[in-house]
């Protein structure tokens, strides 16, 4: 186990944990965007940046993607954090004025207002999280980053309707700005960032729409599980295949 | 040629190359860079080897490729295309193809100097002969750029013949991998793509990890707008390159290293692949290398020319092919870096300082330089001077001497204003650092930094305001788009120097600029976005009345921001000659022959024309 303090406290964490999972562990709040668990992290919306000092040096880190070490000492709150943290929140929310999640992390960092132009671009916040759980938990590739700098986007190739996408929803869910809509109306579940319109297909079961047909396709193809045993629903499949 | 298949070849091949390269005292070299290409040095190649067939010359025509430094003139790019006469060392400038005919028949013939292609001395207009008397030359100190001039890039004997891959010989005979790490050391080189990380204690670093593979990079990605010394170095003299890698494998244990060239470099492509291909030929590369239990092999991974990609970890990525993203250095490459290995990364000046080091000891080279700037760095200086091109000079040289003792000064009557150094996202210097060394530490304390060695001069013409705005456009257009701070922080700097220099900027704007640029350059991920706010910062430090004037007064000294400016005839000066009048595209000024004209501001489109054909400066910026 690796022993080092956070803002005085002392923690401790497995070797090849980061500073951020220690801290949330031990229920210490530091703010962040782009990271989750179930991907790789990825340090781009610079929001949990920290201040760490080791052998006698401080620095400005992110805690996502800051390995641990043994006397490590790490400070979530220092002025010089403060003023860096309150300025990305201030640049995002240029970004996405309406996400609530945004002015949720505001409030509790002291952001009151925006003071720049410029919302003529897309209201996402390139966190790449719906891109990142597409590639390294789905594994269905079906959207990316496209150009660079102010112009990138998230989109599917060609900004059209993607073969390779399954209408999963994986991507809708991560999303922390909630910007990515998935409705399901008439047997058809709908994606319109990423011109999606999927077939949903009923459980042989309990007769509800469950999924799209291409998710249970990928699904069938990657888990070697019969047919049979691909059409009944997560809920029904509980008390069907339980021994 | 074949095989080398050990030490004493080698040196035997050395000697007989050598004493058959000094036989040949009598050659003509053409620079053949791509600078000079492009002012029609290959024309003048042609048309001087064909005078000399037609008249039987005994003498070897040789192509300096990339060189423009060196030969008198190689490297003094404003002067091409050069010509060189050895062994005397008779330096031509702005050839032409017609004058080969009276460098054939007078030089070569009659030893007789043709005075029309000689350089003069701008001070005292008298005539040089000899490139090493120009000034330009005479002030530097040319470690890397002195092969340049006697070499044919593409010919491995030249390079043998002067020297080349001695160091090696030395490193794998006479040398353990740790006491070439320990001269590198030594030698205090530091990284000359921009960083400044000590070169030798990345190789240790790497050297220690142990895997089952390790890696070499050498970046020749150089993406600065008007800086080509990388370029230069691996055009025309790409196995200084080469064998400062091979001896770099040998210290850390790599048997696998890439060149990366962004693909806009054709010429260094070309030149690498075929010096990489000889280098096989030779076992120099490749398979048990001369006759060690060592093995090394070289491939040139081209890159589709992003700026990013030129960043250390975006490069291993790209290299990878995915897209050049950078990433976290929180580990070091040296530990895990291409394909999750221990890798070195290096800049092709770094690589190309190597086997000089091996060569005559880190001792030496530590004698050349600072305290903790060592050897010397090649820079291009451009912009409004009047030597432009690749200068090398030791560290520690003051900006004013590069500036006006090799540079010779501000160009078209201009007074100095900024000098900018380390590429677009260097900070602008004013008059009063002129004095100031060009170091790693100095710069870096003026809020500048020494980059890959870009030295952008510029003189009263240029609006400090605008500068920063442009810069800032272009970082903003190359920036990966991964991290908020440059992604967005750029895209909102430029808003607000878009809005001041078009007049509608406001104070709180300066100051929320103020706040924005260093949040940019802290909280940034990579070193694109940390150092993209240079010349925002040190315009505000060095320059800030402009921004003032912009600002309060709508007013641009330099007369460059359109939207503030306007122009006007004095009265007084215009003669009515009408040559105004005629080339104003837009119709805006009106008069009669002999009469004063005047320009009616709403039609104008202030392009400037006016000012610019009026020979009686009667048109003015206000």
């Amino acid at each position: 186990m690796i022993n080092f303090s956070i803002n005085n406290r002392g923690v401790t964490g497995s070797e090849g944990k980061t500073i951020l999972q220690v801290a949330l562990e031990a229920g210490i709040y530091i703010p962040h965007l782009c990271n989750n668990d179930a991907v790789k992290p990825y340090a781009a919306c610079r929001m949990c940046l920290v201040e760490v000092t080791k052998k006698g040096r401080k620095k400005l880190v992110t805690a996502c993607d800051y390995p641990i070490s043994n006397g490590l000492e790490v400070n979530s709150n220092t002025a010089l954090v403060q003023k860096n943290r309150k300025m990305v929140l201030e640049l995002l929310l240029v970004r996405s004025p309406n996400s609530t999640v945004l002015w949720d992390m505001a409030k509790k960092i002291g952001v009151e207002k925006v003071r720049f132009t410029g919302q003529d671009v897309d209201d996402c916040i390139l966190c790449g999280l719906c891109v990142r759980t597409c590639n390294e938990v789905v594994g269905a590739h079906a959207i990316g980053f496209e150009s660079r700098g102010p112009s990138r986007v998230v989109s599917t190739p060609f900004n059209e309707e993607n073969p390779a996408c399954i209408a999963c929803g994986a991507c809708s869910v991560v999303c922390p700005v909630d910007i990515i809509p998935m409705f399901e109306h008439d047997g058809i579940r709908e994606m319109p960032r990423w011109h999606k319109k999927a077939q949903l297909v009923r459980c042989s079961k309990c007769k509800k729409y469950f999924a799209t047909k291409e998710e249970l396709k990928f699904i069938k193809e990657k888990s070697n599980l019969s047919e049979e045993e691909i059409l009944v629903c997560p809920n029904c499949r509980k008390y069907s295949f339980r021994v | 040629m074949s095989r080398i298949s050990n030490i004493e070849e080698l040196t035997g091949l050395y000697k007989t190359l050598e004493e058959k390269y000094l036989k040949k005292e009598r050659y003509v070299s053409v620079c053949s860079d791509t600078a000079c290409r492009a002012m029609g040095a290959m024309e003048v190649f042609e048309a001087l080897k064909k005078e000399i067939e037609s008249h039987g010359l005994e003498i070897e025509l040789r192509i300096k490729d990339e060189l423009v430094k060196d030969t008198g003139c190689h490297g003094f790019c404003g002067q091409g295309p050069v010509v060189v006469i050895h062994p005397e060392k008779i330096f031509y400038r702005k050839v032409k193809p017609s004058d080969a005919k009276n460098i054939v028949e007078q030089t070569l013939l009659k030893h007789e100097v043709v005075t029309k292609l000689l350089y003069k001395n701008p001070d005292t207009n008298e005539d040089i002969i000899h490139e090493e008397e120009i000034p330009f030359y005479k002030r530097q100190t040319r470690l890397l750029m002195n092969m340049n001039n006697k070499i044919n890039p593409i010919n491995i004997e030249d390079y043998i013949a002067i020297g080349g891959y001695q160091a090696l010989a030395k490193a794998l005979s006479k040398m353990q991998p740790d006491e070439i790490i320990e001269e590198m050391k030594a030698s205090g080189l530091r990284g000359r793509g921009g960083a400044g990380f000590p070169t030798g204690w990345k190789w240790e670093d790497a050297k220690k990890h142990n895997s089952d593979i390790k890696y070499l990079i050498c970046n020749a990605d150089e993406g600065d707008p008007g800086a080509y010394m990388d370029r230069s170095l691996l055009e025309g003299n790409p196995h200084s390159v080469l064998e400062g890698m091979i001896i770099g494998a040998y210290a850390v244990g790599a048997p696998k290293g890439f060149i990366y060239v962004r693909r806009e470099y054709p010429l260094a492509l070309e030149n690498a692949a075929i010096a990489i291909q000889n280098a096989k030929k030779l076992g120099l590369l490749g398979k048990n290398i001369l006759g060690k239990d060592f093995s090394f092999d070289i491939t040139i991974a081209r890159g589709g020319g992003a700026f990013v990609a030129g960043e250390s970890s975006a490069l291993m990525l790209s290299i990878e092919g995915k897209p050049a993203e950078p990433r976290s250095k929180y580990i070091h490459a040296t530990e895990s870096g291409l394909y999750e290995k221990p890798t070195v990364l290096n800049n092709v000046e770094t690589w190309a300082n190597v086997p000089i080091i091996i060569n005559k000891g880190g001792k030496w080279y530590a004698s050349i330089g600072t305290e903790n700037s060592k050897g010397t760095k090649i820079f291009s200086l451009v912009g409004d001077v009047v030597n432009t091109g690749l200068v090398e000079v030791p560290m520690g040289m003051k900006l004013r001497q590069v500036i006006f003792d090799i540079g010779g000064g501000i160009s078209k009557g201009k007074k100095f204003k900024g000098v900018q150094t380390g590429g677009p996202s260097g900070g602008v210097l004013p008059e009063t650092l002129l004095d100031m060394p060009v170091d790693y530490d100095s710069l870096t304390e003026a809020g500048s930094m020494m980059g890959s060695g870009g030295m952008i001069v510029m003189g009263d013409s240029t609006c400090m305001v605008d500068v920063a705005k442009y810069y800032v456009n272009f970082l903003k257009g190359e920036s990966c788009g991964k991290c908020t701070p440059c992604r967005e922080g750029l895209r909102q700097m430029h808003n607000i120097l878009d809005r001041i220099t078009k007049g509608t900027g406001t104070f709180e704007d300066v100051t929320l600029m103020e706040e924005l640029a260093p949040v940019v350059a802290t909280a940034s991920l990579c070193g694109l976005g940390k150092s993209a706010p240079n010349p925002v910062l040190t315009t505000l430090k060095y320059f800030r009345e402009e921004y003032e004037e912009h600002v309060k007064e709508k007013k641009c000294r330099a007369g460059v921001c359109k939207a503030i400016i306007h122009y006007e005839i004095i009265p007084e000066l215009c003669k009515g000659c009408l040559l105004c009048l005629k080339r104003c595209p837009s119709g805006a000024v009106v008069g009669k022959k002999k009469e004063i004209h005047k320009i009616i501001q709403e039609k104008c489109i202030k392009c400037g024309v006016c000012m610019d054909v009026c020979n009686l400066d009667a048109v003015k910026v206000i």
